[in-house]
């Protein structure tokens, strides 16, 4: 369960980072030879969703906790260079910039509706244990 | 976190910098003397991407990252070199000997396209703010319930 919880909010790390990225195409969508940036996060996290190796910590006690793996942001920034499509040299399309900020808006807003469900479960889970 | 909001902000900044320079070319569209005596000539702004300030350049590159998104800046004023519009009005006091006074290389219509346009970018840039405002308060709610 935690280990869900742990990749969600990584979910939530690159829905924020790819945000950035859209936030600066729009900022330059009048920056002459300018070229579109997006963030490929979900390659990142299915790969790591389907290792679901976590790197343990050095333990001296048989009672310490291993920890999990959390791995500083590491999100592929890319430039897509390869289309022109204005005089200018700037490819950033006004249209499909505005339709990737709505998605990427929802897309947040639901990963962070389900965290928030998970610590509901945990919370009921461990209330109901204690009333009689 | 907030790195986006900045992103947004500077080129909501940009945008209405854009907007100024629009409506100084449009207020001085008959202007034959500046300061100088000279005719007015049409001001553009340069946008340019904004680079990195280099301790975050060389802290990225250590963690193996691309430099990220900075947003946009305005890194001059240029003055628009096109040829003046002569007319011929003998009775202005700018007029040369001919009769014929140079006008500002202002073109009203194309100023007015670049105004909506300005207008409609630093709209673009407010709903993504707006989203990124949106997504920050959402991750408040997160444990709330």
């Amino acid at each position: 369960m935690v280990s869900v919880i742990n990749l969600m909010s990584r979910g939530l790390d690159g829905a924020l980072d790819r945000q950035q990225a859209l936030a600066d195409n729009l900022a330059n969508i009048d920056t002459p030879n300018y070229k579109r940036k997006d963030v490929d996060f979900i390659s990142v996290l299915r790969e790591e969703s389907e290792k679901s190796s976590s790197l343990s910590l050095k333990t001296t006690n048989e009672r310490h906790i291993a920890g999990s793996k959390t791995e500083a942001n590491s999100f592929k920034s890319l430039a897509l260079r390869e289309s022109n499509y204005r005089n200018d040299k700037n490819n950033v399309d006004v249209d499909v910039e505005m339709a990737e900020v709505a998605k990427n808006g929802v897309y947040y807003n639901t990963l962070a509706k389900q965290i928030n469900d998970q610590f509901r479960i945990l919370k009921d889970v461990i209330s109901k244990g204690g009333s009689q | 976190m907030f790195d986006s909001f900045d992103v947004s902000s500077s080129g909501m900044t940009a945008q209405r910098l854009r907007m100024d320079i629009i409506a100084d070319n449009i207020a001085n569209v008959n202007t034959t003397r500046n300061a100088e005596g000279e005719t007015y000539r049409r001001k553009v702004p340069v946008f340019q991407e904004k680079d990195t300030s280099s301790f975050k350049k060389l802290l990225k590159a250590r963690l193996g990252q691309d430099s990220s998104a900075e947003g946009v800046e305005v890194v001059s004023i240029a003055e628009d070199q096109s040829p003046f519009k002569i007319i011929y009005n003998p009775s202005h006091p700018d007029a040369d000997e001919e009769g014929y006074v140079e006008m500002p290389n202002i073109d009203i219509s194309s100023e007015m396209v670049d105004m909506i346009s300005a207008s409609r970018s630093y709209e673009a840039n407010i709903t993504a703010l707006n989203t990124a405002k949106n997504m920050a308060l959402k991750a408040l709610e997160i444990g709330r319930g």
